[in-house]
């Protein structure tokens, strides 16, 4: 027995749901739209549209982006030389992967590809010994330690001073992450071609993930990546800098954007959507749409309404943002979190895991 | 890498320390004088999370001193020189050392590979802290064991479990366990980071008391409940009886399971056994501590509740409260708080189904939600 409503595959799912016409006020706007009906989705139809008609374009996107930035580390090695062209495939194929990652779901998660190759910092120590065991293959690499391989590892050592005898080593920290990218594409692949009716445990667990790590990926942005930053280059007392993941802030902010836009496409409807709701079975089914059919209208609207101005706050942050626009940044951020936490998740009948709702 | 800061020795700005510290109230401890209990709390008003100190008078509670903190704080220890120490909920990542009084802080940051699971203990001898962690590429359990001075990590120690909760070192001796004895809950739950917000796997779970030797961590018993799904969370100790009470939160994927599930286990020296005879509680023991007299009390929040067993975790009686969270007792009293505000005063001697409900001095105080924990400051 599925106690998630939103997890029933009962015939009346795709049907409209009387009580659901209403005036929809769109707050980029404030203009009134025509009266619009939601279907009420289940929770099936929402996981079928983000694994079957999400999900694997940005697996694939990654994948390619991947491959390229493998390419690129062999000609750069070949012909050492010039490296903003590697630097910008590493740029690219980093952006494919927050895209695709944020937030962190089924292959992701049991394949623990953000540890695999996204382990942040770095550290140059193991890394020193890494490079002096002149690893071969992907096979030697499994031996070496998360913290020297990946993208910030890579990163690194394209800042720093080039030696050619490092180059096999930074070809096969690309072709690691290509390795992990073609794993993600093939696990994406497979689960868009699930039938998720036919399992109702399945289905229940894996709708319940969605939800909770959607706030675990926004969380992972605004607290592990913005603000804890900040907060703890304060509390030193020295007057340091803030040490955020990247090691320039251009692909910092880059990045937290790519990140938002990620997590802001399942969670919002796009603008068309406001008239014309998404179809079960042929696209995304946002946040805002499962808030819609359930009738939970008014939240719906403050649901819009946070995301609209966390949009904007990300969208003003300045190049190089100083720690007060960083954390005016992260408050608005918290301000989704905490309708999330006390309302969203609860519209949707899905528990969230260590909510600050929640105790300990 | 870990790091830590403290204020007095680094030159923090006044201008950093009022950012840090917005909020704070730092007015003398006038109520202590005045015969208030002070009790040692956190708690959030409106987006902010704080610890501090309250006063508890004897119809109105207030905040005497606070100290915003950057997320949510969890568990709190008093040291003896006055200092307090409180820790980030779990997945947390920060330590503090704050004194009430001067306003003094001290930071420390965790390992980017562990986590603080939200519960820190010092040594009877103030030389060492304990903090319970999570290995973030294995899951299992450590046990951080900290330079009292410095914060910094001198060793870890495996709790034999995943998701190590609160921690206690035995103040007596119980039956063949010396006094000092750490006693740790496993709480058995998977957590890695990417699942920081999803409880994968329960079917792995596997909670635990363990009994580590507080010189050198080396396991001296471990004991489980029958039932796998009882997460085992928050410990009290029972002096008139030498029992460990710990409160138990339910996780069991039926809902009938977990709303009939226990709410204390108590721990004798021999066996840890869980409570029999209780009412349906919905399976969530919030906080616990140890009565006046004997016996424990468990919050259980889910149900509006107070629940009251004996030492031996015989049934006693249930108390209603709302929102029934943070614990305390000392001497012939004992302190419950509400999530929402309310503080509950319990005197003992005038029996234990006495309760005075102390109203916020100002309009504003009962805005604030006290967290989880709470535990005499000044008695």
């Amino acid at each position: 027995m599925i106690n998630n409503p939103l997890l029933t595959t009962r015939r009346g799912a795709l049907a409209l749901v009387a009580g659901l016409l209403t005036s929809i006020v769109t707050p980029a706007t404030a203009q009134t739209s025509a009266v619009v009906a939601f279907p009420f989705y289940s929770g099936e139809q929402a996981l079928q549209g983000l694994y079957q008609h999400h999900l694997p374009a940005l697996a694939q996107a990654f994948e390619a982006e991947a491959q390229a930035l493998t390419a690129q580390a062999r000609r750069f090695c070949a012909h050492p030389g010039e490296r903003a062209d590697l630097q910008a495939a590493w740029r690219r194929a980093l952006l494919a992967w927050q895209t695709l990652s944020s937030p962190a779901i089924g292959p992701v998660i049991e394949r623990r590809s953000q540890r695999q190759i996204d382990f942040w910092p770095s550290r140059p120590p193991l890394l020193k010994k890494a490079l002096a065991r002149k690893p071969q293959n992907l096979a030697d690499m499994e031996s070496v330690g998360t913290p020297a391989k990946g993208f910030p590892t890579m990163e690194t050592m394209l800042a720093g001073e080039h030696r050619v005898e490092h180059c096999p080593y930074l070809v096969l920290i690309a072709e690691g992450i290509t390795a992990e990218a073609t794993a993600l594409r093939r696990g994406f692949d497979e689960l868009a071609t699930r039938d998720w009716t036919t399992d109702e445990d399945a289905a229940r667990a894996a709708f319940a993930e969605w939800i909770n790590q959607w706030l675990g990926g926004l969380e992972r942005l605004r607290w592990m990546q913005i603000e804890q930053p900040v907060q703890r280059a304060r509390t030193a007392g020295d007057k340091r800098a803030p040490a955020f993941a990247r090691q320039s802030m251009a692909d910092n902010t880059a990045e937290w954007r790519a990140q938002w836009q990620a997590l802001r496409a399942q969670a919002r409807l796009k603008p068309e959507q406001v008239s014309q709701p998404p179809q079960p079975g042929q696209g995304l089914i946002p946040i805002e749409a499962l808030l819609m059919g359930k009738g939970h209208i008014a939240l719906a609207g403050r649901w819009g309404q946070a995301l609209d101005a966390a949009e904007a706050a990300i969208g003003l942050l300045p190049s190089t943002p100083s720690q007060d626009e960083l954390m005016a940044l992260s408050k608005t951020l918290k301000g989704v979190t905490t309708l999330y936490q006390a309302e969203v998740a609860a519209a949707l009948d899905v528990p969230l895991g260590f909510s600050d709702a929640d105790g300990d | 890498m870990e790091t830590s800061g403290r204020l007095p020795d680094t030159g923090m700005s006044r201008r950093t320390l009022l950012a840090l510290g917005t909020g704070a109230l730092l007015l003398p401890t006038a109520r202590a004088a005045q015969n208030h209990t002070l009790l040692l709390a956190a708690w959030q008003d409106r987006d902010d999370q704080h610890i501090g100190l309250l006063a508890m008078g004897q119809t109105t509670w207030s905040v005497q001193q606070s100290l915003k903190v950057p997320t949510r704080a969890h568990g709190l220890c008093r040291e003896a020189d006055g200092h307090v120490l409180a820790v980030a909920r779990r997945p947390g990542d920060w330590l503090l050392r704050w004194h009430p009084d001067t306003g003094h802080t001290q930071w420390h940051w965790i390992d980017t590979d562990r986590r603080f699971n939200g519960h820190v203990i010092a040594s009877l001898d103030a030389q060492t802290l304990w903090t319970t962690e999570t290995d973030l590429d294995s899951a299992q359990g450590l046990l951080g064991v900290r330079d009292a001075r410095t914060l910094e990590k001198t060793e870890e120690w495996p709790t034999h479990g995943m998701d190590p909760h609160q921690l206690l070192a035995l103040p007596k001796a119980v039956g063949s366990f010396a006094a000092g004895t750490l006693m740790v809950a496993n709480g058995g739950i998977p957590t890695l980071p990417e699942t920081g917000r999803s409880k994968r796997e329960l079917g792995r779970m596997d909670s635990s008391l363990v009994a580590l030797h507080p010189a050198t961590g080396a396991l001296l018993g471990q004991w489980r409940l029958a039932d796998p799904y009882l997460s085992i969370r928050h410990l009290a100790f029972d002096a008139s009886s030498g029992t460990l009470g710990i409160a138990l939160q339910a996780e069991h994927p039926d809902k009938t399971g977990q709303t009939a599930a226990p709410v204390l286990a108590v721990w004798d020296g021999r066996t840890l056994k869980a409570a029999g005879d209780q009412p349906a509680l919905a399976g969530y023991g919030g906080d616990i501590c140890a009565l006046p007299g004997g016996g424990f009390a468990v919050s259980c929040p889910r149900k509006n509740m107070l629940a009251l067993f004996e030492a031996n975790g015989a049934w006693r009686h249930a108390i209603v409260h709302r929102d029934a969270y943070a614990l305390a007792s000392a001497s012939d009293r004992w302190w419950l708080a509400s999530s929402r505000a309310e503080a509950g005063l319990m005197h003992a001697r005038s029996g234990l189904s006495t309760t005075l409900t102390l109203q916020p001095e100002t309009p504003a105080m009962g805005a604030l939600q006290i967290d989880n924990h709470w535990l005499p400051f000044t008695v």
